[in-house]
């Protein structure tokens, strides 16, 4: 679950190390002085007593390490590892104890008694020593583990980060397409023609452009809109094509009045529409004729485009089921699994996309 | 210059005939508004120069050039479409962004008036090829067939070799044969055309066989029967 480079992960690692040895080092060094010269111990008990200690510890805490990043701790719910941490502490730090004791009594059959000095009773000098070892893991765990956590949290906040700014990116991607530079320009070219033609068509086309633009541009990507306010978009739209087509395009319109308020997402039947001209009536040199319907059945809108198509050549995908893939995960995200669009290639030389919106669950705003 | 006009869009149309009404040396012959039209406008009227738009319904500007014999000057307009227009690897076309301006069109049929008044110097015949519109993978080429120093057979189409490039053209060694210029191209053997002003060196081999080498290509090996041609036609 390690996402960091391998640089920055040898960097940690030596961080470890530096706080392993630095910090058990110091303290046993500490307890060491402080036997010799307070306590008066005997130097060379109070050093082996100590330099064992710290190995001791350096080990346990070492294998604690290895053991909670293989066993993946870091992912656990805060009260699992709390217990963890206390029961590996309480184990820990008996086998710390029980260590020492082993030491003991392995030192005792070359004559070297090392709890001479603490002058205490078997029992509490294992008791005073579990106690020890307790506190030192318990405290060692929870620096160890704050700062884990602190790092994991630094790197799925940067990590979020990254996926933020990937989306937007790919949203900028969507945009961009939305507006469709091809049909822009073509318009203005149009445009251009009109202006000594007829003025006042001239006027209107460039009204109906800057509506389209306006409307693809403000749209923000899960907007919900009433069908009535899309439909004036698209026929804005229309207007232009059929400056551009001419008598090429032929456009039926079956809109029953009892769907004008239902809502869909914004630009989903106008990616359609720009679909069905794109692909297939201006790619026919005869033209054809482009059918949007739109009636409810029970609670669900249904919205059907259907239009003329070229025969596509075998072999060649056609490229417009890409942009009503996008269409309908766009649908199923901003409406849910209720909402379908699917299109029909069945028959040769029509197209058929069909979209359903249940209405009566509500539309996520 | 005789111009033809390919473009589906009526209004497109009308503001390009507007355009060139300052240019009185281009005279329109024709419009076309998609490809099947503009294959028999073209075969009808053997304009000099096309404006042709690259989208059009029923088949693209470039399957269009594809499928004439003779491919004249061409200008090429489009709205937005800079993949196709960067797929020409070599500056020998013009092309219009829509809307056009003035000033580029003026450009584009100055520079296209240079290249016909040399072309007219030469006196060619119409029958005879002078440039192929090569269309091999991804990438387009107007290839003038006077730079093409080897024309070599791959099964049922042609390699070109024209400067680095090696573009695969759809058209069989013999059907090309028969539209190059003879004073140009030489039939070395069963595989190979070569341009006779390529020719660096000839060398005699066994046999009666011929070497010759080619500026900036290969050696080619003339068979016995074409070297006894070669000999005739380089003493004649």
């Amino acid at each position: 679950m390690n996402h960091s480079l391998p640089d920055t992960q040898e960097d940690t690692s030596k961080t470890y190390w530096r706080w392993q040895f630095g910090g058990w080092g110091m303290l046993f060094l500490c307890r060491f002085l402080a036997e010799w010269r307070i306590l008066s111990w005997p130097p060379l008990n109070a050093i082996v007593n100590e330099a064992c200690l710290a190995i001791f510890f350096l080990s346990a805490t070492h294998f604690l390490r290895v053991y909670s990043k293989r066993k993946q701790w870091i992912q656990l719910i805060p009260r699992a590892l709390v217990a963890r941490v206390f029961l590996g502490g309480i184990l820990l730090a008996l086998a710390i104890t029980f260590a020492q004791l082993g030491l003991d009594v392995l030192l005792q059959e070359f004559e070297f008694d090392l709890r001479r000095p603490a002058r205490v009773s078997l029992g509490l000098w294992m008791l005073t020593s579990f106690a020890n070892a307790l506190g030192l893991l318990w405290l060692w765990m929870s620096g160890y583990f704050g700062v884990v956590l602190m790092r994991q949290r630094q790197h799925v906040a940067a990590e979020d980060a990254r996926l933020r700014a990937a989306l937007r990116t790919a949203e900028l991607g969507l945009l961009k397409s939305q507006l469709n530079p091809h049909f822009l320009f073509n318009a203005l070219n149009t445009v251009r023609a009109l202006i000594v033609e007829s003025p006042e068509r001239a006027q209107l086309a460039v009204t109906q452009l800057a509506r389209t633009l306006r409307y693809s541009l403000n749209s923000a990507r899960d907007e919900i809109v009433e069908l009535k306010t899309e439909l004036e978009i698209v026929d804005d739209y229309l207007g232009i094509e059929t400056l551009r087509l001419a008598e090429r395009l032929t456009i039926v319109m079956e809109i029953a009045s009892d769907t004008l308020q239902s809502r869909i997402p914004i630009m989903l039947l106008q990616t359609l529409v720009e679909n069905a001209v794109k692909h297939g009536i201006s790619q026919l040199p005869q033209g054809g004729v482009l059918r949007i319907a739109a009636h409810m059945d029970t609670n669900v809108l249904i919205i059907e485009v259907n239009n003329d198509r070229p025969l596509i050549k075998s072999g060649s995908i056609p490229s417009d089921r890409v942009g009503l893939a996008n269409a309908s995960e766009r649908l199923r995200l901003m409406v849910g699994p209720s909402a379908s669009l699917a299109l029909d290639l069945t028959q040769a030389q029509r197209a058929r996309a069909t979209v359903r919106i249940p209405q009566s669950e509500p539309v996520r705003a | 210059m005789r111009a033809a006009i390919i473009e589906d869009e009526p209004l497109a149309r009308v503001e390009l005939r507007r355009l060139l009404q300052p240019h009185p040396s281009v005279e329109i012959v024709g419009e076309a508004a998609n490809i099947e039209e503009a294959k028999k406008l073209i075969h009808s009227t053997s304009p000099d120069l096309l404006f042709l738009d690259i989208h059009m319904p029923g088949g693209t500007g470039f399957d269009l050039l594809e499928q004439l014999e003779h491919v004249p000057a061409v200008i090429f307009t489009t709205a937005y479409d800079e993949h196709a227009v960067r797929a020409f690897e070599i500056d020998a076309i013009d092309y219009l962004l829509k809307p056009i301006e003035p000033e580029r069109l003026a450009d584009a049929i100055g520079r296209m008036q240079a290249l016909t008044a040399t072309r007219e110097n030469k006196q060619v015949t119409r029958e005879i090829l002078e440039q192929l519109f090569v269309r091999d993978g991804p990438r387009c080429w107007f290839v003038p067939l006077h730079e093409v120093h080897l024309i070599s057979s791959e099964g049922n189409y042609v390699r070109l070799h024209w400067k680095q490039a090696k573009p695969l053209f759809g058209k069989s060694l013999v059907n090309l044969e028969q539209r190059l210029d003879p004073k140009l191209f030489f039939r070395a053997n069963r595989q190979q055309l070569i341009n006779l002003q390529f020719i660096e060196e000839v060398d005699v081999g066994v046999g009666g066989r011929l070497h010759i080498q080619l500026r900036g290509g290969p050696e080619i090996e003339v068979s016995r029967r074409q070297a006894r041609l070669f000999i005739e036609r380089a003493g004649g």
